[in-house]
């Protein structure tokens, strides 16, 4: 139940951010940080897939609503839930899953952790910027995909400081 | 039975993604200019609500800028009301009383806004009980900013003219009758595309661009921008990019202005079957 508390505080917290902040945010109209994917890359390890899917879809609905962005948010937030479990395989390893907890760079190391999250950002923002201008240009197309996936990242990491050290279980 | 029920077991997972990306993809598609705004804001009174607090505060930051701009505009008003003193009838009606009035203009504040999608939305603090109805314009006085969508009681939404997909209108050449359509390309806030304007027509960089007198929703002669560039298609027509005069990532004030006899127009032109002129016109909408 406190856990359950922990993650409503952190969701609706990172929506907020998103939201009042980094939608403000248009450096040289290609940087377009979105960082409320934080909540999906950062949920635990050991959660059920159905569990995780219906949280990646909520997510999206929610910042889909408060931003206007009709159903766009919400398709490369599921897929984004949907990958993430090979993902983790991949790149944490299968014995971090069945151990559970949240993964951090204190926990997996610095470099397995900017890789990790490295992958997830971009996983998001290539079907995000594509699908959000159908008709444009590949190569500006391009450009905000790399250069909002760094900015996201490093906020990302940023923000996930203060979790660095803590064991959060569900 | 047992082993259907084992495999649905084993991928229930991808049934579950498949099933809830097809309700994301659907309303994806599906959602129109109407509904998108309606979710921009409109009807969403909480963050409408913050965002009026946040534009109650950061206000007074603009204030001494926001003074600037109201005296030169009541310094323009003042000249172009003492040259309408001795202005000649030639805009007046016979048949109609003096001083008929074709826009209503009424104030309004920009609560959100934003410039850094491809489809973006002003929000202002006004709605149906301050008058404000969907197809009104959005204007300031560095030129036209958007038009109306979706109101609420205390709140609207408009589509903004950074939307590359749902904003268009026509604009032409100060000065010239040759007009082309406007919209964005989703490249810069500070400019857009005016586009197909036929090859015969003269124009330079830095001519100014404004509205004509074709559109159902901003009132004619409205500035835009200025000629930026622009290059030949198909030696046929130019496509000018536009620098526009307002910068939209700062606006803090808007008119929101009624065409009084949009109704009336409409429906006689769609008497005549012209209907389709308007509707390409104002990017296909009714």
């Amino acid at each position: 139940m406190i856990r359950f508390l922990e993650y409503a505080a952190i969701f609706l917290l990172l929506l907020v951010l998103q939201e009042f902040v980094f939608d403000n945010i248009n450096l040289g109209g290609v940087v377009n940080p979105y960082i409320y994917i934080m909540f999906i890359i950062l949920l635990p390890l050991d959660m059920p897939g159905w569990m995780l899917l219906m949280l990646g879809f909520g997510t999206g609905a929610a910042v889909d609503f408060m931003s206007g962005t009709a159903g766009l948010q919400t398709i490369a937030s599921t897929w984004l839930a949907f990958v993430r479990p090979t993902v983790v395989g991949l790149l944490l390893g299968k014995d971090l899953v069945y151990e559970g907890g949240i993964p951090t760079a204190g926990r997996v190391g610095t470099g397995r952790f900017l890789r990790y999250l490295a992958v997830m950002v971009l996983l998001f923002d290539i079907p995000f910027f594509i699908l959000e201008d159908l008709s444009g240009s590949a190569w500006v197309i391009t450009l905000r995909i790399v250069l909002s996936s760094a900015f996201s990242v490093g906020i990302i990491y940023f923000l996930h400081l203060p979790f660095v050290h803590t064991q959060l279980k569900v | 039975m047992l082993k259907l029920l084992l495999f649905l077991k084993r991928i229930h997972y991808v049934l579950l993604f498949i099933a809830l990306e097809a309700i994301a993809i659907s309303v994806f598609l599906h959602g129109n200019v109407y509904q998108k705004a309606r979710i921009a804001g409109a009807s969403n009174r909480l963050v409408s609500g913050i965002y009026d607090k946040i534009a109650d505060v950061s206000g007074y930051f603009g204030l001494r800028s926001e003074n600037e701009r109201l005296v030169e505009e009541i310094a323009r008003l003042r000249s172009r009301m003492s040259a309408h003193l001795h202005a000649d009838t030639l805009f007046s009606r016979t048949d109609s009383v003096p001083g008929l009035q074709y826009y209503q203009y009424q104030p309004a504040r920009v609560i959100r806004n934003s410039i850094s999608k491809r489809e973006n939305y002003i929000t202002i603090d006004r709605g149906t009980l301050d008058g404000i109805e969907p197809e009104m314009a959005l204007i300031t006085d560095d030129g036209i900013v958007g038009y109306v969508v979706n109101c609420s009681e205390h709140f609207s939404v408009a589509v903004s003219i950074l939307n590359a997909k749902e904003f268009r209108t026509s604009g032409c050449i100060k000065g010239s009758d040759f007009a082309g359509s406007i919209y964005w390309d989703g490249l810069s806030h500070r400019e857009v595309i005016l586009d197909e304007i036929p090859k015969y027509a003269d124009m330079q960089v830095g001519d100014t661009v404004v509205t004509t007198n074709y559109s159902y929703i901003f009132p004619p002669d409205q500035p835009i921008g200025t000629v930026g560039s622009f290059e030949m298609v198909n030696g046929t027509f130019y496509k000018v990019r536009v620098k526009l005069f307002a910068d939209l990532a700062r606006i803090r004030y808007v008119y929101a202005v009624r065409y009084l006899e949009q109704e009336e127009r409409r429906a006689l032109e769609a008497t005549v079957g012209n209907a389709e002129i308007g509707q390409q016109q104002e990017g296909g909408r009714p």
